[in-house]
């Protein structure tokens, strides 16, 4: 009897945190919404499907390189910090790269470099994925295609950030919401 | 049996007592073995409603507002938890409940993770989430006892170990498998005690060693190739355990140790027979000391003294009495490594006659034996050994023509004789 009750308190307690996870999730979203900075990335995106979680966006962004000195031995598929700024055109810009985290005063997201030019260095945003209701996957592709091939528009994710922390808040496609525009049934004009 | 007694009964060949007596070991051995079927369905349900929760939730609802979905996220999560505690309770000793309800609990978990990520966009990649889903599954198989949640968490770290490893580009460690592996292993040590004719006994026995072999090349990054040292050491491993297990085996189950420890290493020596995979080992190696420093040489130490204790330790056993080869070919391989970096073609050749001296051991055991599946095995080696020597070598047609054909009638001869033998002996 009392191996049963020990077992029962330890079962509650892996119940509880396996409740605590999901919440935390939540709780985090909402923080850094109400505390981060809210940053506009250009962006570029095609639709592959999650067989688990779904079917999202994968997103690539266009600003995501930066001049570095060949001397500083970076290496391909490394995590470092990007310190983040807003560019003339008010889009986000990586002001520096650095491996030791900065301090909680500036806006910056840990990334892992995607490649390493002469002088240049492309890194992969963690905020990469978008999902969207399974009817709309396709048609939001087609659509952001469309835009990639031809039609001139601006499209950008509208992502908070703090202290490393980041959500992507909205698909922003010349002015509207992507939701809106797929909920509405919406042409895209320039 | 039951349904003979009153034959037997009535044709006075047995008492009533020996009729009781009987009928009665039966009633208690059906009471203390659950009814298996009942298991079966009880976990294949658990396994489509939880996959068919994922796949619901994956539609991913729009019409919904975000709260109303937030808490349907958390519901299959709690349905889980208080079917468990219910089991943990009421149904103790129930292995159908206990294996069902597990099973559902942890796909609620996915569920409930991907249904806040998809909710909320939280990106995230997919080796994370595998992993904090195995994580808050994995007490679920000490406290529930769930054998099929064992063996869902294995795949799910073997996955998560190739998606990292394998499937990113740039590479990325997969570390946190090994840990994870070794939190399994004293579940499957109380298992194979506590219920050694159990079948969730023999998928642990093979899903265990299927998963580090798939795992094993994902610690490979810059000098892959000594990652052939490790596998051999690996399987080295698992074929001394399948050996010892052959000799303790209580029923005739093969050990699937020892298939994947022996018919494994065979197949890698035939990666290693080839002339210009050493050509270019010569030809692409750095100095001895960059390969001292690297994970792929520690990994191959680690499995290399692994595999020589359970040397140590099966010679004690056996005393030394009988010279078995397969018990060194992972040590010869480090001797061939040593010589192949010196650049002599002398490794190649003796990849080759392992190869063909393993295949005639397997062939004249078959013989002994009277065993038409080794003797074949064993031929089967040898042809296909000469078959890829005809890659490498300038034979003319002729010669090879005639190899073939006197491996085929060697085929033809020793079946038949093995077939005779045995019409013989029968009469």
């Amino acid at each position: 009897m009392k191996n049963k009750n020990l077992l029962l308190g330890v079962f509650v307690l892996v119940a509880l945190i396996q409740l605590f996870v999901p919440g935390k999730m939540i709780y985090d979203h909402e923080r850094i919404i109400s505390q981060g900075r809210e940053y506009k990335f250009k962006m570029a995106a095609y639709d592959p499907s999650d067989f688990i979680r779904g079917k999202y966006l994968n997103i690539n962004y266009t600003n995501n390189e930066i001049l570095i000195s060949k001397k500083d031995g970076w290496d391909n598929g490394e995590s470092v910090y990007v310190i983040l700024n807003v560019g003339n055109d008010g889009y986000a810009m990586i002001q520096s790269v650095s491996r030791i985290m900065p301090a909680s005063n500036v806006s910056f997201v840990k990334v892992r470099i995607r490649s390493l030019g002469t002088e240049k260095m492309f890194v992969e945003y963690p905020f990469n994925k978008y999902f969207l209701d399974e009817s709309k996957a396709e048609k939001a592709q087609k659509m952001i295609n469309d835009i990639f091939h031809g039609k001139d528009l601006v499209c950008y994710a509208r992502v908070s950030i703090n202290e490393g922390d980041f959500v992507i808040q909205d698909l922003i496609i010349n002015g509207l919401s992507l939701n809106y525009i797929l909920k509405e049934g919406k042409e895209i004009t320039k | 049996m039951i349904k003979y007694l009153p034959e037997l009964l009535k044709e006075n060949i047995i008492s009533q007592d020996v009729a009781d007596r009987i009928s009665g070991y039966y009633q208690t051995k059906n009471e203390q073995n659950p009814n298996r079927l009942f298991i079966v369905f009880g976990i294949l349900g658990a396994f489509l409603v939880g996959l068919g929760l994922i796949l619901i939730i994956a539609h991913n609802w729009d019409e919904l507002s975000r709260p109303v979905k937030s808490g349907l996220a958390f519901l299959p999560l709690i349905v889980g938890q208080v079917l468990c505690g219910y089991v943990l309770m009421k149904k103790n000793d129930n292995i159908s409940w206990q294996e069902g309800t597990s099973t559902f609990l942890f796909f609620a978990i996915g569920a409930s993770i991907s249904l806040i990520s998809q909710i909320y966009n939280i990106s995230g990649n997919l080796s994370t989430f595998i992993l904090t889903w195995m994580l808050l599954s994995l007490p679920l198989i000490y406290i529930m006892r769930s054998s099929f949640t064992s063996l869902l968490f294995i795949s799910g770290i073997t996955y998560y170990a190739c998606n990292t490893g394998y499937w990113t580009y740039p590479y990325e460690d997969a570390y946190l498998y090994w840990p994870l592996m070794l939190l399994i292993v004293p579940y499957y040590i109380l298992l194979t005690r506590k219920k050694a004719e159990s079948n969730f006994v023999v998928f642990h026995d093979w899903i265990i060693p299927l998963s580090l072999i798939i795992s094993l090349g994902t610690i490979a990054k810059n000098h892959s190739v000594l990652m052939y040292i490790a596998y051999f050491n690996l399987l080295g491993v698992f074929y001394f355990i399948g050996d010892a297990k052959k000799i303790k085996a209580t029923s005739q189950r093969t050990s699937s140790y020892y298939v994947l420890g022996y018919f494994g290493t065979i197949i890698l020596l035939f990666f290693l027979s080839f002339e210009h995979f050493w050509t270019n080992f010569y030809l692409n190696s750095p100095p001895a000391v960059v390969y001292l420093y690297s994970r792929e040489f520690y990994a191959s130490l680690i499995l290399f003294v692994l595999a020589l204790v359970f040397l140590v330790r099966k010679s004690k056993r056996t005393g030394n009495q009988t010279f078995n080869l397969m018990d060194f070919i992972f040590m010869i391989i480090i001797i061939t490594f040593i010589i192949g970096y010196s650049g002599t073609s002398f490794s190649f050749i003796l990849i080759n006659l392992l190869i063909l001296s393993t295949g005639i051991t397997i062939l004249l055991n078959g013989a002994k034996t009277n065993h038409l599946g080794l003797l074949n095995i064993g031929l089967l080696i040898i042809t296909a050994l000469v078959g890829y020597r005809f890659f490498d070598t300038d034979l003319s047609f002729l010669t090879r023509g005639i190899l073939f054909i006197i491996l085929g009638v060697g085929f033809f001869y020793s079946n038949y004789w093995i077939l005779n033998k045995r019409k013989v002996n029968e009469k």
